[in-house]
């Protein structure tokens, strides 16, 4: 949640998509308590199918496959999600989750579609920059101190069950005083047989206090024994967020160039193509005092490429590339190896 | 060392002291103060031999010639003439500079563009605004970062950013590659360089300072949230404190990133 807090701060996004680690019904209700949207996909064992839910009919997708829109067919007391059911005549059903933010923001239709953009938009994206942006590649191995953050979660925990402990005793001695009341008043009024039984209770009642004041002891001495807040060596993120940050930046920027590159082109061109084709290529370049020109060499490209590449050459010369005031050309050579 | 360290321009003097001598006349001495003119830095050599090409030739020696250019200040430091090429006027189609071989031609048409779109002015503002802030909360530190001139930042986050492109994934490799750093930013770099400066940019906190150019430029309503975790391999001792594989733990980094519809 911290992480999303931070996520909508910058961005201004308040529906966000994530995947399906994210699918609890806690987590929906804590976006729905921050004011902000999720959708996410269900597990297929977290439902059997559209008989799971009370789900009506509300369109179809472009392939004829219907898509159904409900909740739950028992309704689950605390989970504000609604569901988009996408039921296929062959493969499994998928289903995918929106809390009430998502519903009244986005057209239940497109749920699907907009999941879906998740693979290309960021698992094909990781993929892309693990290849050619170096996205894996650890820099920097210095370690910093900080907080002994293991010391503070043990001594949050041991301080917690002590709290409760000593709760815990105080209802039992209170429970055991009202009980040695109940035989004082059974030994006033003369009881046989009932003050034999609170005797018994009253013997059960101290045992149970007994326990939990031993257990109430062993958590103060466990925290008693606590040593002063220490400090812990962690490495140091820095470097790695610049060069994770260097990262990214180069992919929107080749992301942005691809754009305007196949505005006016007629072909198409993925990203991991034009690297190869063109910004791998070696070639010549020539300055003149009109014009700065680079030569690709071209040797060993099938005529498919060739063609792909005279086209990549045309669409920068539309792009009207200039280098120190100079028009910038591109053109294909053959050239030796 | 020149003979006459400041020479008058044209616009100031803009006629010569001309006083016609037995050899010469006033019309001729107008011709090369002309000449002079267009180009003071030419020899005497090839002066002579541009006024051979007019309708009045000089029967005038270097020597002569030389003493008149002393007399008007338009002399010239002894030796060869240096930068002629960039001195001279050369046509359209004359060829300033050939690279006959060049590696990533692409990348070189893709830093064009670059340049022309201003991409890299909004990564050194905030850079330079970090090392402003880092000079007055620390007044007593001093390393290369915080005088670096605004081209040295722009040229040195300019390799790091163009390194993965040329397949370069760890720094080192920038000793031991062949890549083409000198034709795309005039120079190149060595590895101890680039972690200098690393560990620098470290140092002054831009981390936080970059995360400003991530920024979409357009606010969407719909963001993809995912996260991306990186194993640290090491036979050195590391802290283990992040989760990299399901159910172990290891050492490693975790980072959240985001995207917009838009990609």
């Amino acid at each position: 949640m911290a992480y999303c807090q931070q996520v909508v701060q910058a961005t201004g996004s308040h529906l966000l998509v994530i995947d399906r680690a994210v699918n609890s019904v806690a987590m929906a209700r804590a976006f729905e308590e921050h004011g902000m949207g999720l959708m996410c996909m269900l597990d297929d064992n977290e439902h059997h199918g559209l008989e799971s839910f009370a789900a009506t009919q509300v369109g179809t997708l472009d392939d004829g496959t219907p898509l159904y829109s409900g909740t739950w067919q028992e309704p689950r007391h605390g989970d504000p999600r609604h569901f988009v059911i996408v039921e296929p005549a062959e493969g499994k059903t998928l289903v995918y989750g929106g809390t009430p933010k998502v519903k009244a923001s986005l057209e239940v239709n497109r749920w699907p579609a907009l999941y879906r953009a998740r693979n290309e938009l960021q698992e094909q994206s990781f993929k892309r920059m693990n290849d050619h942006g170096a996205l894996t590649t650890n820099y920097g191995r210095k370690t910093i101190r900080g907080p002994d953050w293991h010391q503070q979660r043990a001594q949050a925990k041991v301080e917690q069950a002590l709290g409760g402990a000593q709760q815990r005793v105080k209802k039992k001695t209170e429970a055991v005083q009202a009980q040695q009341a109940k035989v004082a008043e059974s030994e006033a009024k003369g009881h046989g047989k009932r003050l034999v039984q609170r005797q018994e209770k009253v013997a059960v009642l101290a045992a149970e206090h007994q326990a939990l004041a031993h257990k109430r002891d062993q958590l103060r001495e466990q925290a008693v024994a606590f040593e002063p807040l220490g400090e812990r060596a962690d490495r140091d993120f820095r470097k790695q967020t610049i060069m994770t940050i260097r990262t990214l930046f180069l992919e929107n920027a080749l992301l942005a160039f691809l754009a305007v590159l196949l505005g006016p082109m007629q072909v198409a061109l993925s990203l991991e193509c034009l690297l190869t084709l063109l910004f791998e290529r070696s070639g010549a370049r020539v300055e003149t005092e009109a014009q700065v020109i680079y030569w690709v060499n071209t040797t060993g490209l099938s005529v498919r490429y060739r063609r792909t590449l005279t086209a990549v050459a045309q669409g920068l010369g539309a792009m009207d590339l200039m280098h120190q005031g100079k028009p910038v050309q591109v053109r294909l050579k053959d050239m030796p190896p | 060392m020149p003979l006459a360290p400041c020479q008058p321009t044209l616009d100031v003097a803009s006629s010569p002291p001309c006083c016609a001598s037995r050899k010469i006349g006033v019309v001729e001495l107008a011709l090369l103060w002309t000449l002079l003119g267009e180009d003071p830095e030419s020899t005497s050599r090839e002066l002579l031999d541009k006024v051979a090409q007019t309708q009045a030739p000089l029967s005038l020696s270097v020597r002569q010639l030389n003493r008149w250019r002393v007399k008007w200040q338009f002399n010239r430091r002894r030796g060869r003439p240096r930068g002629r090429a960039a001195a001279t006027t050369p046509g359209r189609d004359e060829v300033v500079q050939v690279t006959p071989r060049l590696l990533f031609v692409g990348v070189h048409l893709f830093a064009h563009w670059l340049a022309q779109h201003a991409t890299f002015d909004p990564v050194v503002v905030p850079l330079q605004q970090a090392i402003t802030a880092y000079q007055q909360s620390h007044p007593g530190e001093d390393f290369a970062l915080l005088h670096h001139r605004e081209a040295t930042l722009r040229r040195r986050f300019e390799a790091l950013f163009f390194a993965p492109l040329f397949g370069l994934e760890r720094l080192t490799q920038f000793d031991t590659h062949e890549h083409p750093l000198p034709t795309l930013l005039g120079r190149g770099y060595h590895s101890s360089t680039l972690n200098q400066f690393l560990g620098q940019l470290e140092r002054v906190g831009a981390d936080e300072a970059l995360l400003s150019v991530l920024r979409p430029a357009q606010l969407s309503s719909l963001a993809y949230v995912d996260g991306h975790l990186i194993a640290y391999g090491s036979r050195l001792p590391m802290p283990k404190g992040k989760i990299t594989m399901l159910g172990r733990m290891m050492a490693g980094s975790q980072a959240v990133i985001a995207h917009h519809d838009a990609g």
